[in-house]
């Protein structure tokens, strides 16, 4: 199997769309459970919603692989990862395929030649192969996530709103 | 300090406030979309006809990931953490005086739930659909972001 055409540019300006520190709130997880202690309620990731009918397969993906109560969790977050914008020294990971396209663009290529077949896997899934190192020989600790375009802009403009509030 | 102050008012929120505000069933469906007549996010047919073609799972991970010489070693929790908190979410926030904490959404299936998106698009327009629910008690809401590893986090029940 060949390795990847490495077609994405560095920087690429989707790779360089950077919310600040201040504008992401990071909970740790005492804080996070003594928040929600007394909601009863769903706790829930909600991706694109034009890919919701993807649920039962990601579903179906967890349980095989042996992720069972996730499979039973109301939620499911698809994450794609594309082999042509893929490399040792990056791999993207997509929260939403829309993206994919930009980035082809970006790098120069042909929006013809854009890449037609994904890998969808559940973002729980992910993390579990990026946590046990196992699995397809991915170059782990060069997984960068990428996030829907403007999403760190508009973390950004949040962070001032409230800046500008307090 | 401005963290854990949220963090403990938002504890604070009795689970009837989170539910703040009621009335939106008939606006929301949760992993589905605007319930408002024209779908506001139309999807691109073909690009639909691929996911249901293509896309598949470990089987195409296996064919089709690049670096299959590579031995990378495992990332540790804060690492992986931290690379998912690059990427924001945004939640929806009551700031009223009288309760400040995330608000609970009524999915289309029913019940309550709190929801992170990752498009900021469907997140604002989760917003605009509440503001203008006609909610008596008029709650002031307004959407806050948080780290998708926070997030997943608190979704995962971890």
């Amino acid at each position: 199997m060949p390795l990847a055409h490495r077609v994405l540019p560095t920087p690429c300006p989707l790779l360089t769309q950077r919310a600040s520190r201040d504008a992401i709130r990071v909970l740790c997880s005492a804080e996070a459970k003594e928040a929600f202690k007394n909601f009863e309620g769903d706790l829930r990731l909600q991706g694109d919603h034009r890919f919701a009918d993807q649920a039962p397969k990601l579903k179906r993906m967890l349980k095989d692989s042996g992720m069972e109560a996730e499979a039973e969790s109301p939620w499911t977050l698809p994450v794609f990862l594309v082999q042509e914008l893929s490399s040792d020294g990056l791999v993207p990971v997509f929260l939403n395929p829309r993206e994919i396209k930009e980035a082809w663009k970006a790098a120069g290529q042909k929006e013809e030649d854009a890449p037609q077949k994904y890998m969808m896997i559940d973002i729980r899934m992910l993390v579990k192969d990026m946590r046990s190192g196992e699995k397809r020989g991915i170059p782990w600790d060069k997984v960068r996530f990428v996030g829907a375009d403007g999403a760190a802009d508009f973390a950004n403009s949040l962070q001032q709103l409230a800046a500008a509030s307090t | 300090m401005r963290l854990t102050a949220v963090v403990l008012l938002a504890a604070s929120v009795s689970a009837s406030r989170l539910v703040t505000p009621a009335p939106v069933r008939h606006h929301l469906r949760i992993r589905g979309g605007a319930d408002n007549g024209d779908d506001p996010f139309p999807l691109d047919e073909d690009h639909q006809t691929t996911l249901d073609e293509d896309v598949s799972g470990d089987v195409a991970a296996e064919d089709a990931m690049p670096g299959e010489a590579s031995s990378s070693g495992v990332l540790t929790e804060q690492q992986i953490f931290d690379k998912l908190n690059e990427v924001p979410t945004f939640g929806l926030m009551s700031t009223s005086k009288e309760s400040t904490g995330f608000v609970a959404l009524t999915p289309k299936g029913g019940g309550r739930a709190i929801v992170f998106f990752l498009e900021p698009e469907e997140a604002k327009a989760v917003l605009e659909m509440n503001k203008n629910a006609g909610d008596e008690q008029e709650t002031p809401l307004r959407l806050v972001c948080l780290g998708l590893g926070s997030a997943l986090k608190l979704c995962s029940g971890r």
